[in-house]
């Protein structure tokens, strides 16, 4: 099977993260599709650790432009990209001014939009301790956080905004919990 | 003396389907979704 363009340039962006010494984790949505999860879903959530000066957000911004991704500074209502900046240096610049906590990232052509979560809501750290390497081929590995900590996130992001795909979500982690016991108690 | 050949290993779900084909089915849902949208066959509800 030749993988989609969406999977192309997630790869190339798990390459060029891991170029400047960012291991990123999978979280979200896409993180649970990966469980087996039939939710649609539009972004990819990405945990990294936080951005200390310019130059580092200078990579960052970098990097994601290489693989044809553009900081977005302007959302409709909807969370829908309007505004982004063309020239990496000034993205970055604009990063540094706004610090926040979710950088999103977005490619015109592929309507793909990266969601960059600065040890945000969990430490990268905490996330990777637990983290399991899922192959998307035989040289790129994904780190996607655990589903105990899937759970916490999930747990957050209801408590903070109750929306129903959060519910939803923690409804399948719940039910892929379950079944693991029950396989585990089987197999004793 | 023969060097032992390294085989990366993709470990499939329990559904029997590897990341790749789980995460390329989410982005092809998305994408079908954001073309209906557009020729206006369902709102848009994110």
């Amino acid at each position: 099977m030749r993988p989609i363009a969406e999977i192309q340039k997630l790869k190339q962006i798990i390459h060029n993260l891991d170029e400047i010494d960012h291991v990123p984790v999978l979280i979200g949505g896409k993180a649970l599709a990966l469980f087996g999860s039939p939710r649609l879903t539009f972004d990819t959530d990405i945990v990294i650790p936080s951005i200390k000066d310019l130059a580092a957000a200078k990579l960052l911004t970098n990097a994601m432009r290489k693989a044809d991704f553009y900081y977005v500074n302007k959302l409709d209502d909807g969370g829908n990209p309007i505004g982004w900046i063309d020239a990496p240096n000034v993205a970055a610049s604009r990063i540094m001014i706004d610090k926040p906590k979710t950088i999103f990232f977005w490619n015109p052509d592929l309507e793909m939009k990266i969601d960059i979560l600065l040890d945000f809501p969990l430490k990268t750290s905490a996330l990777l301790a637990t983290a399991k390497d899922k192959m998307l081929d035989k040289t790129t590995v994904i780190k996607v956080a655990s589903l105990k900590n899937l759970k916490k996130m999930k747990e957050i992001a209801f408590k903070d905004r109750k929306k129903s795909t959060d519910a939803q979500d923690l409804e399948f982690i719940a039910s892929i919990m379950k079944s693991k016991r029950k396989n585990k108690s089987k197999e004793l | 003396m023969k060097k032992a050949k390294v085989k990366a290993k993709i470990v499939k779900t329990p559904q029997g389907k590897t990341p790749v084909q789980l995460l390329t089915l989410s982005y092809k849902r998305a994408r079908a979704i954001r073309h209906l949208q557009k020729i206006n066959k369902v709102t848009p509800k994110r």
